[in-house]
């Protein structure tokens, strides 16, 4: 978690109802301000944050269409969500009460992202074992995710034991577990 | 039939909501999918009047007298508890579903209606 | 067409044994089943197991209804498959080969509404209505016992406007012996009864007189108590189940715990969802009363609503609040099966007795019954994802491994 003042950042932005940073590529949240009056779970806020921008940076790539000013945009019935993936450490999201007009929002948005860019930190990310990373995956997007670890092994032969420390797990188990994730999710390619 | 297949929505409605038109309330009953299953509430009572008082504007299709169930020509259902107050209004699947809560309402005041002129 | 094993609630539709299941138990076993022998096997597996059970039904749909010709005979029977509420089939067929297509069936369509935002399907879902279509097309024509083949070549799971299947003939599989209401009725002890007995069968009673009036949607769906309810064929259940875990223990007998336990947790999931549904309903209301949140008053509910449902005579042998829940039964479908079909059982294996009885300590003691809650899959989620639950389940007796009666106790951990 860093040490920044949010407060600071987001002072005279009254739209604003949260902020969420999300450090990469892990898609951990780094830090968050949101209105005291908001319950949201930040921690997994930010987290899908994180695969929604990840996952809009290969769709665009795909279609040879991504530059590094790409941001997306989500409109919900009463939250307008802007996200930008600042560098390959960060994204940040902001989340603006949808009665706010557009064109205002996008003033308080690159205003903020001004005041971050000084702020922000540049992050030594050390990548985690891939295991690990499929583990947490599974746990965020398995249907039923309460059984997923029990599929996976019944449909593995992998141990539960082995399936809950995957850290421990070899090269080769490590390929059937990201096997069984992909068939699970029906995805031909996993965006860790 | 607005009930499309493989839409893929979660198939419990999952948030609070609620309409009122000032009298009558209603919300999302258990087991609401999209928007079809409301619940008010109105005195608890016999429901032999009510029933009556119901049944001369609806098709009257109570199995038990414990629960009391009209039909509406385009196919939704009342179902009342009169023991407890418990209402609870079923619409049709090919009824619109941006008028789910209006039409719903308009039911729920209908039972209101009825069991106050008893 | 629906009959109960008097004093056993073994239910029967035409002869033929059944339960009511809600989807969450029918996806989830379906896909325990593709879990425990890949999604090719399992199809089979399921395939197999839907065309032995909708044989023996479709047979005693034409013999009672006296259908005579072949269209007769496949009207009545698509006719019983959406009275039952697995949608709709329309079957094209002269004799050994054919096509069929379906509108809102259960499996596909209660896929997608459960589970198509969250995954992406790469296999048909409708196994157990290519079983059925297969079935109904052997009675139809006067065809062999399990000899039509039907493959489904488009799902409304794998995002495709309907389903489709091609029939074909082929040679008969191997005999099995007929699983009927006679089989049942011979593989239950003597009854008996239980704590709270007059109101566990009073409630039994009036829930089916409900249920008796329960067919089909315009869409050949049930949609009631907040989940998509079926009349389904106990053999399809039974069979899937204990060919794969006899699969499981040839293959990879590591790995037989596993499927347990995802057997089990079907029955979890159901009768979480199933159950308390009913106890949730205005119709509940109506009958019995509204919740009290009382533990014995949802014990008591739910032993009900299982005989009401056709799963056997569960009666509450001990109950210690907060602490232990003891159920027995001199029947049930599971253990029907098994003794017929395999003879006795190495070890307790009523796996859906099992998880039944852990989920009904669970709806007791861990759900707030006067705030209505809703019985949502993140509500689900957020009482059971993550870490050890706080009771566990065993079967020290069962029917099925020669015992005179079942019991299943769900003790607090401690």
């Amino acid at each position: 978690m860093s040490t920044i003042q949010l407060s600071d950042v987001v002072a005279d932005v009254p739209p604003l109802r949260g902020l969420f940073i999300t450090a990469m590529p892990d898609c951990l949240l780094f830090d968050t301000w949101t209105r005291p009056d908001e319950t949201w779970s930040s921690e997994a806020a930010a987290s899908y944050f994180g695969d929604l921008v990840r996952a809009n940076r290969e769709a665009l790539k795909a279609l040879s269409a991504w530059s590094s000013e790409m941001s997306v945009t989500v409109e919900s019935a009463d939250l307008l969500l802007m996200m930008f993936e600042t560098s390959a450490d960060f994204v940040v999201t902001m989340a603006f009460d949808r009665k706010a007009p557009l064109g205002m929002v996008r003033l308080h948005a690159r205003r903020i992202l001004d005041r971050l860019q000084e702020v922000l930190p540049k992050l030594e990310s050390v990548e985690r074992p891939r295991a690990i990373r499929l583990a947490e995956f599974l746990d965020k997007y398995a249907p039923d995710p309460h059984a997923a670890l029990h599929r996976v092994a019944l449909r593995t032969g992998l141990g539960l034991d082995a399936l809950r420390n995957p850290s421990s797990l070899s090269e080769a188990q490590t390929e059937r577990f990201e096997s069984a994730v992909k068939d699970l999710l029906g995805l031909d390619n996993l965006s860790l | 039939m607005h009930e499309e297949p493989g839409e893929g929505d979660l198939e419990v409605d999952a948030a609070p909501e609620r309409h009122s038109d000032g009298t009558v309330a209603i919300e999302r009953d258990h087991g609401c999918f999209r928007g079809l299953s409301w619940r008010a509430e109105i005195a608890a009572g016999d429901g032999q009047g009510l029933r009556a008082r119901l049944g001369a504007m609806l098709e009257d299709v109570t199995r038990d007298a414990r629960l009391i169930a009209m039909r509406t020509v385009e196919g939704h259902h009342v179902i009342v508890v009169p023991a407890t107050g418990r209402v609870q209004v079923r619409l049709d699947l090919e009824c619109a579903r941006e008028r789910r809560g209006e039409l719903a309402l308009a039911l729920a005041r209908l039972v209101h209606d009825a069991h106050a002129a008893g | 067409m629906r009959t109960y094993l008097p004093d056993h609630d073994l239910m029967a539709l035409a002869g033929v044994p059944a339960v009511y299941h809600c989807h969450h138990f029918n996806l989830f076993l379906d896909q325990t089943i593709d879990d425990a022998l890949g999604a090719e096997a399992g199809g089979a597996v399921r395939f197999a197991a839907a065309r032995e059970a909708a044989h023996d039904l479709a047979r005693a749909v034409v013999t009672s209804t006296n259908a005579v010709t072949t269209s007769e005979r496949i009207t009545a029977v698509q006719g019983v498959l959406s009275a039952m509420g697995h949608g709709r089939l329309q079957i094209a067929a002269s004799g050994d080969s054919g096509s069929a297509t379906g509108s809102f069936l259960h499996y596909g369509h209660t896929w997608m509404e459960k589970y198509g935002k969250l995954v992406r399907r790469r296999h048909p879902a409708d196994a157990f209505a290519a079983g059925f279509a297969a079935g109904a097309v052997e009675v139809a024509f006067d065809l062999p016992r399990e000899s039509m083949t039907a493959t489904e070549t488009e799902c409304l799971a794998l995002r495709h406007g309907h389903c489709s299947f091609t029939l074909a003939g082929g040679a008969p599989g191997a005999s099995r012996p007929r699983m009927t209401e006679d089989t049942a009725r011979a593989h239950v002890q003597p009854t008996f009864t239980g704590e709270h007995e007059d109101k566990v069968a009073a409630i039994a009673a009036g829930l089916r007189d409900f249920t008796a009036g329960v067919a089909g949607d315009a869409r050949g769906l049930v949609q009631a108590f907040g989940v998509y309810v079926t009349a389904h064929l106990a053999t399809y259940y039974n069979r899937i189940s204990y060919d794969a875990v006899a699969r499981v223990e040839a293959d990879a007998p590591a790995s037989v715990e596993l499927v347990e336990d995802l057997l089990r947790e079907s029955g979890h999931v159901c009768v979480f969802n199933t159950f308390g549904g009913i106890l949730l309903s205005p119709e509940w209301e109506a009958m019995v009363g509204p919740l009290t949140g009382d533990p014995t008053e949802i014990i008591v509910g739910c032993l009900a609503i299982a005989r009401a449902l056709g799963f056997g005579h569960w009666t509450l042998a001990e109950y210690r609040r907060g602490e232990r829940l003891v159920v027995r039964t001199p029947s049930s479908y599971e253990s029907a099966y098994y003794l017929a079909r395999h003879g006795k059982a190495k070890r307790p294996n009523e796996y859906f007795l099992q998880g039944a009885v852990l989920a009904i300590a669970q709806l007791a003691h861990r759900v707030d019954w006067k705030a209505r809650p809703q019985l949502t899959q993140s509500y689900y989620q957020q009482l059971f994802r993550g870490g050890q639950l706080p009771w566990k389940v065993t079967e020290p007796r069962s029917l099925a491994t020669g015992d005179s009666l079942s019991e299943v106790i769900a003790d607090r951990i401690a």
